[in-house]
């Protein structure tokens, strides 16, 4: 992953959320390019930019969730890269 | 679905899937049949709610794969277009506020907030606010000093009492900004700035600035808009539009409702909105109640705006009723002129006319063009 389990992330100011019965879709202003996340992806969102952290985020998917840890691990890991790489999150100290 | 589906077919079965009374979008036939429905949902502006509709039935997943990606993809791109209409409404408002100019949002972008479950379900690409005739200079100059860029268009007040301004980078969340309810002389002191804004309430979720018609006054708009300015379509999102609005309002509301489309003279307008509301997309005992009511107060008075009804076939006629309207010789002599002669920066703009030969010829080219338009 490309940051630490332990960052903080948010979405930038430039970033806009638009729900969708359950699912999202997330704008990034600066490229006006959009993203869909479906409920399991919107509920991952939420968690990462609500918790202190990336790892306080995994805690709270776990108990949600009734899936392999590993695996909830690496999907969590994957959506933070993707979103990450398209500027719609940040770390913020 | 065979080549002899209509339109018509169409409009009823998505009107039929929105108001519930069926659960799935029937036998779509063909590729030809599904583009066809697909265009069909795109032009009423009803992927959303289609989506939805059918989604809460347990149906949607019956839907062919080529119809449902697609909408899911026009659906989030909606979504994303709402976002953007959302913040830059937002910033708009709260510009025009620290100027010191009132502004009231309008139509789509304030019904999205007020009417419909989620913002995204009532498509908007745009946003309309409605300021004072007095304070459009000011929220001119308000708009620019906000990076946005004024639209190339007649800059004559008797053919548009409204001008687009857009975003620097790309046309969604353009700003409409409106200083009457109507580009028509006959419709565009029906409702003034200051009755709107005396029974204006806040649009929930987008800050205590934000300020839109109150019910009563935002079905009537609902109904004048779609035969003053639209040729009187069955456009479906607009017939949601005054269906959710009709659901809102009170007996109370409804009695000033009809009497206030009699006092306006658009009793026969808004009876027929509401009637065609129903015929598509179901009714309440309100608004039943008062079609009938405002068949009687129509049938008992003169209204000029009847003849809007049905569309008014051509824009030699819509001229005619235009200059009709006009109150004066001065007024109608100000119409004709301002269709004849807009003025030179938009003609500069819309011929690139850059030098004053180059210019006159625009314009004879113009009138030439527009009289060839009037006779066929």
């Amino acid at each position: 992953m490309a940051v630490a389990f332990d960052a903080r992330l948010r979405p930038p100011d430039d970033v806009l959320l638009s729900e969708l019965d359950g699912e999202c879709v997330i704008l990034n202003l600066k490229t006006e390019a959009y993203f869909g996340l479906d409920e399991i992806g919107t509920r991952m969102w939420t968690a990462i930019t609500t918790a202190d952290s990336v790892q306080a985020a995994y805690e709270s998917l776990r108990t949600e969730y009734d899936v392999d840890p590993d695996a909830l691990r690496a999907d969590l890991a994957e959506i933070v890269d993707a979103l990450l790489e398209h500027g719609l999150l940040e770390v913020r100290r | 679905m065979t080549a002899a589906v209509t339109a018509s077919d169409l409009t009823r079965r998505l009107a039929a899937v929105l108001c519930g009374d069926r659960a799935d979008l029937g036998d779509v036939g063909d590729a030809a049949g599904q583009a066809q429905l697909l265009e069909a949902s795109a032009d009423h502006a009803v992927d959303g709610l289609v989506r939805r509709a059918l989604r809460q039935r347990g149906t949607w997943s019956d839907v062919p794969p080529r119809i449902q990606s697609e909408i899911e993809r026009r659906v989030r791109a909606a979504a994303a277009a709402e976002a953007l209409c959302r913040r830059e409404l937002t910033r708009a408002v709260s510009g025009l506020h620290a100027a010191g100019v009132d502004a009231l949002l309008l139509k789509g972008a304030a019904f999205a907030h007020t009417l419909y479950p989620a913002p995204y379900l009532r498509p908007c690409v745009d946003t309309d606010l409605l300021v004072r005739r007095e304070d459009r200079s000011a929220a001119a100059a308000t708009l620019e000093a906000l990076g946005y860029v004024r639209r190339n268009a007649i800059a004559r007040d008797a053919v548009h009492a409204q001008a687009t301004y857009d975003r620097p980078t790309g046309s969604i969340g353009a700003i409409d900004l409106h200083w009457s309810i109507s580009n028509r002389p006959l419709f565009a002191e029906t409702l003034t700035f200051d009755e709107l804004a005396n029974e204006a309430v806040p649009v929930p979720g987008l800050g205590g600035a934000v300020r839109t018609p109150g019910p009563v006054h935002a079905l009537l708009l609902a109904c004048v808009h779609r035969v003053a300015h639209h040729g009187d379509p069955d456009r479906l999102i607009w017939l949601y539009d005054i269906k959710l609005l009709a659901v809102a309002l009170s007996p109370q509301d409804w009695r000033r409702f009809a009497s206030l489309a009699a006092r306006k003279r658009i009793a026969a307008v808004c009876r027929h909105g509401l009637a065609m509301t129903a015929a598509l997309l179901g009714s309440n005992e309100g608004a039943a109640a008062a079609i009938e009511a405002l068949d009687q107060l129509a049938r008992a008075q003169r209204e000029p705006s009847a003849a809007y009804i049905g569309g008014v076939g051509g824009d030699l006629r819509l001229f005619a009723l235009d200059l009709y309207a006009a109150r004066g010789p001065r007024a109608k002599a100000h119409l004709v002129a301002s269709h004849l002669f807009p003025d030179v920066h938009y003609m500069r703009r819309a011929f690139g006319a850059t030098t004053s030969a180059a210019l006159a010829a625009a314009y004879i080219r113009r009138a030439a063009r527009g009289l060839r338009r009037l006779v066929n």
